[in-house]
């Protein structure tokens, strides 16, 4: 490794963030954060499409990287609408107050 | 290579990382929004890097500026007070998490290390260079090409080799008269080879005086979406406003 | 066979096989609303309209013939209906052949099977819910023509367990009595177990062959190279598809679902256990004549059961009481001889008697079918005679039947079953594989005892051999006579002598409507003339040419001249068997192949005759005679009469053992399969769930937990698959 960033450096980077998000999501019991968990590894995957379109000069990477950005806004949109119902309901933003699926 | 761009990209990678535990450890939604949105400052740090400034640009719009917004808004308007939020728990299945999320990585830092093998990149670099050395006068003057097996790497190329194949293409770049984008989909041709001339690549444009300026900026991504990505960029469109929609009908006190 | 004649109207064969389907179809689904009349005239026409397409293709056959070297060449069409199973290098299509052979087939089935649809409409009259009955027939029809006309061995398979279901639902018509039932299931059986060995050979064949073809297969039996590959497979494959054909055609040992059969419907009777699907086994051999003529061996196999089955049938057929069951032995006996003639052969011969056999045996049993509708429904000849008096379309008919079937100069019978004796008596039969390996070659390759010698050119049999030839000319001789005997015993019995009837039968006694007697008349028609298309060859070559009805000699110079028509199903057939040349030995006192044939009809004449006179001298003349003769040798009319206690030992030892086995197979079910493992699974199942119930937590992050630790695993295993 030198110090000098390559392809690697920002993959790994990316995978990085990507594995604090995921771990985010299945600890963190704040539906709230888990979102935001779950907006951190959109994130690093964007990171990956921009980092190999950079790196192949190609811009189709970037073009996903905007998609998947606009995915992002609009996931966020009706997901925090979802939080917002089960605050209502539940008096609470704990997922694992929300254990419909049991029964 | 400057020094700025190792700099900067340390700076702001060890920022996203710390951002993110950040966001994975603070117990407080406010506190861990705030820490994402240096996160997200930091990814758009590196998306400039990566000569992405569109999309850098967007990031601090969209990101920082809407979604981050709306989920401050929601964490004021809930306005969790200490015993909503819970106690911190320790769960068996956290451990699982840890070591699941652990693997994850190791797998992708398995598979990514190969791909740029630093020993290999070395000798081929050292290999292509003392051909180059050895080259006859001739050869030299009219430029040579290597060719090498590390994917991406271009072997190394004298200045009249670049001159030779590339210079038409990158003058009417600069000319204005075509764009990267213009160059690869007007003529697609899927037998492309994966080498790159390397004052294309965006570090080493930068050093050369930024011969390759256009690349990332709007004018070829907005080229793409209306032409090539024409369909995906409407269905986003669509997509959005069925979000919008969603978002009202389900956020409404009364289903 | 091997060339194919490309025509306009290929599409016909299509139709053939076509309108039964469709009225099958109607009558099925929409029958139970129909009024009765629309109903006959759906089965009728559908059937018709079969016949009038089966009657313009083979015209148009007959028309495209060119001709070849040994007479005219008629080729066959070929019509690819649909493209069924693509796989591999397997191509298969439902595809249809018309050929000599399969267009007299074809003639047959239509042309009888109209002429009974027609018969069944009187005959059925007084059924309710009629619809069902000729719903089956038709489909009876339809399946019987995949069964001729399929191009390849699936096809004719389809068609071949097409015949097996309609026999079964037939036969079962008036499923509310349990025997009629049970009879069914009988046949259902019993087919069954040969359908296994004829699906044996077949995927024998496939396997050496790999193809299902019966052009490509005929191709691949007659050329050298391929020929050295089938010789290993050539003798279980036959033997194999041999006893399919034992099993469809009644043939000992499988027989004993063809008497059980005539619980069915009379018309059935004719139709199916007479005149077309009991002679599918015939007609199947004859198809794969290459098959079966490649090794000597398996042509000796065939005539031997086919003669034993002849004589065994006519000897049981003796004392039979009931008119039905004499007609279902008598119908096994002439099976029997069908099966005589392709064992040696005679394919040509077969056919013949195939076709003939058609005749007069529906005349035969549409004729006792009359009579049992007149009677109201009894069926013992006991009770019947005199019947002359009330029924003189019938009675005359059947005379006309029964002379044909007892070989009365003539009549169809006569011709057909002379050319068999004649031929049972002196044709050897081995395929000829060209050039490269001759036929001694391929005999050595097969089988060093073969019993077919070559030397120097000609053909000669061993010893052994030669006594098989001379067993199935005697004992088809004989079988002639005891024919001409117990079908006689029957005529009288039935229509002679006293009426033994009660009033109130002899009072109901009718002729039957005319929906019934024509179709009797036309077949009585065809029993006086079907055979002369076939005259014994020494009878054209007799007569001078200047009486000139317009015969011409076929091919070239020094061709034998003589009347056309008078062999002409032999021409019309010859081709079809063209390759599988026929050598004539000579164990008879005449050198020339015609005088033996001149010698062979007149003894199996005289022997009818006979027959004949004895059936006269004995129920006629003195009626108390065939008491006292049966008690004279009570042993041997009670084995008669019990049918060699055949169905008894396989009762014995097939149902028994099948039960008893049934019975282990029901405890072990219970115990090992229930108890064991279907109870010890459940209990299994129940004890995990109860120990992964703890997984089902209703926490969401568990479960993505789970998720993500399946994609990892899944990654993991694909990354490092190769350790292990």
């Amino acid at each position: 490794m030198s110090w000098q960033p390559t392809l690697a450096h920002y993959l790994i980077l990316a995978a990085g963030t990507f594995s604090i998000g995921l771990i985010g999501v299945m600890v963190r019991r704040n539906a709230l954060i888990l979102f935001m968990c779950i907006e951190l590894m959109l994130n690093s995957v964007n990171l990956t499409f921009i980092t190999f379109s950079q790196y192949r000069v190609d811009l189709d990477g970037q073009i996903f990287g905007f998609i998947v950005m606009a995915v992002a806004a609009a996931e966020a949109a009706v997901g925090l609408a979802i939080v917002l119902h089960i605050f209502r309901q539940n008096r609470s933003v704990n997922v694992d107050e929300v254990t419909e699926l049991q029964q | 290579m400057g020094v700025w761009e190792p700099l900067f990209f340390w700076l702001f990678a060890v920022g996203a990382v710390a951002t993110s535990v950040g966001v994975l450890f603070i117990k407080n939604p406010l506190y861990a929004a705030l820490s994402l949105i240096g996160d997200f400052l930091c990814f758009a740090g590196l998306y400039v890097l990566l000569s992405a400034h569109f999309l850098a640009v967007t990031q601090v719009l969209v990101y920082t500026g809407a979604i981050m917004i709306l989920f401050v808004f929601i964490i004021m308007l809930l306005n969790l007070n200490e015993q909503e939020l819970g106690e911190r728990q320790f769960r068996l299945h956290h451990i699982l998490a840890y070591l699941t999320a652990g693997i994850v990585f190791a797998l992708a830092v398995s598979a990514i290390a190969p791909l740029v093998d630093q020993q290999q990149v070395a000798t081929e670099r050292q290999r292509v260079q003392q051909q180059a050395q050895n080259a006859d006068g001739d050869e030299a003057s009219e430029g040579f090409r290597v060719e090498s097996p590390v994917p991406g790497l271009y072997a190394a190329v004298n200045e009249p080799a670049i001159n030779r194949d590339f210079r038409a293409q990158i003058q009417s770049w600069e000319d204005g008269t075509a764009t990267p984008a213009d160059e690869k989909y007007r003529t697609y041709d899927p037998d492309r080879s994966f080498e790159v001339p390397p004052v294309l690549r965006a570090s080493e444009a930068q050093a050369q005086g930024g011969t390759s300026s256009m690349f990332g900026t709007v004018e070829p991504i907005s080229i793409l979406l209306v032409n090539r990505f024409v369909v995906p960029f409407e269905l986003i469109a669509v997509l959005l406003l069925a979000a919008i929609f969603g978002a009202v009908v389900i956020a409404k006190k009364r289903l | 066979m091997e060339h194919i004649v490309s025509v306009q109207f290929d599409y016909y064969l299509g139709l053939i096989v076509l309108f039964p389907l469709l009225g099958a179809i109607i009558n099925g689904v929409a029958g139970p609303k129909l009024p009765r009349r629309f109903v006959h005239w759906i089965g009728c026409s559908a059937i018709g309209l079969s016949f009038v397409f089966t009657a313009l293709s083979v015209h148009g056959l007959y028309l495209n013939a060119h001709e070849g070297d040994h007479g005219p060449v008629y080729g066959s069409i070929v019509y690819d209906a649909y493209q069924w199973i693509y796989s591999g290098g397997m191509e298969l299509d439902i595809a249809f052949i018309l050929d000599p052979l399969s267009a007299v087939m074809l003639l047959v089935i239509t042309g009888v099977g109209l002429l009974i649809h027609i018969y069944s409409v009187g005959y059925m009259k007084e059924e309710s819910g009629v619809w069902r009955y000729f719903c089956y027939l038709n489909l009876f029809c339809f399946a019987m023509l995949m069964l001729v006309l399929g191009k390849n061995m699936l096809v004719t398979f389809i068609g071949w367990e097409g015949v097996g279901l309609c026999s079964y639902l037939l036969i079962g018509y008036w499923y509310e009595d349990d025997s009629n039932a049970i009879a069914g299931q009988k046949a259902f059986i019993v087919n069954r177990v040969g359908d296994f060995a004829f699906l044996g050979g077949l995927f024998l064949l496939f396997y050496q062959a790999g193809t299902f073809d019966y052009v490509e297969l005929y191709q691949y039996a007659t050329t050298a190279e391929t020929a050295r590959l089938l010789a290993p497979v050539a003798l279980p494959a036959a033997i194999l598809i041999f006893i399919g054909c034992t099993g469809k055609s009644a043939q000992i040992p499988l027989y004993t679902w063809l008497p059980d059969a005539m619980a069915g419907p009379t018309p059935v009777s004719a139709l199916i256990h007479a005149a077309t699907m009991v002679t599918a086994g015939v007609f199947l051999i004859a198809r794969l004549h290459f098959l079966f003529t490649f090794n000597p061996t398996i042509g000796y196999v065939v005539a031997t059961i086919g003669t034993l089955t002849a004589f065994f049938a006519a000897t049981i057929a003796v004392v039979q009481n009931d008119i039905k069951k004499v007609l279902a032995y008598s119908t096994i006996s002439q099976l029997g001889y069908m099966f005589m003639a392709v064992g040696v052969g005679a394919f040509t011969a077969g056919i013949f008697h195939l076709m003939t056999h058609a005749f007069f045996k529906a005349l035969l049993f549409l004729g006792s079918g009359s009579v049992i509708h007149a009677m109201g429904g009894t069926q013992d000849i006991r009770e019947m005679g005199g019947l002359k008096e009330w029924m003189p379309y019938t009675e005359k008919t059947f005379l006309i039947a029964c002379l044909a079937i007892s070989g009365f100069p003539l009549f169809a019978g006569f011709f057909s079953k002379d050319l068999i004796l004649w031929n049972a008596l002196t044709n050897v039969h081995i395929l000829s594989v060209p050039e490269a390996a001759s036929s001694a070659t391929i005999a050595t390759l097969i089988n060093s005892t073969s019993p077919v010698i070559e030397s120097g050119g000609a053909v000669d049999v061993t010893t052994w051999a030669s006594a098989f030839h001379w067993g199935f000319y005697l004992m088809g001789v004989l079988t002639a006579g005891l024919t001409a005997f117990y079908m006689f015993r029957l005529y009288f019995l039935t229509f002679r002598g006293e009426c033994r009837a009660d009033e109130e039968t002899r009072e109901h006694l009718h002729e039957s409507p005319p929906s019934m007697t024509l179709p009797l008349c036309a077949l009585a028609f065809l029993s006086l003339f079907g055979g002369w298309t076939g005259w014994p060859h020494f009878i054209p070559k007799g007569v001078p040419k200047w009486l000139g009805f317009g015969g011409h000699g076929h091919g070239g110079h020094g061709a034998p001249e003589y009347l056309d028509w008078m062999l002409g199903f032999e021409h019309w057939l010859d081709e079809a068997f063209v390759l599988s040349t026929s050598h004539r030995f000579a164990p008879l006192f005449g050198s020339h192949p015609y005088t033996q044939e001149l010698i062979a009809t007149s003894v199996s004449v005289a022997v009818a005759l006979s027959g004949i006179g004895a059936a006269w001298a004995i129920y006629l003349k003195n009626p108390g005679l065939p008491k006292e003769i049966a008690d004279s040798v009570r042993g041997l009319y009670d084995v008669l009469m019990n049918k060699y206690y055949v169905d008894e030992v396989y009762n014995r030892v097939f149902v028994q053992g099948s039960v008893k086995i049934g019975s282990f197979m029901h405890t072990f079910d219970e115990v090992v399969i229930d108890g064991v493992l279907v109870d010890g699974l459940a209990w299994f199942v129940e004890q995990l769930g109860k120990i992964l119930r703890h997984l089902q937590s209703g926490n969401v992050q568990r479960y993505a937990t789970y998720i993500v630790l399946g994609i990892v695993l899944f990654a993991l295993a694909i990354r490092y698959y190769q350790y292990f």
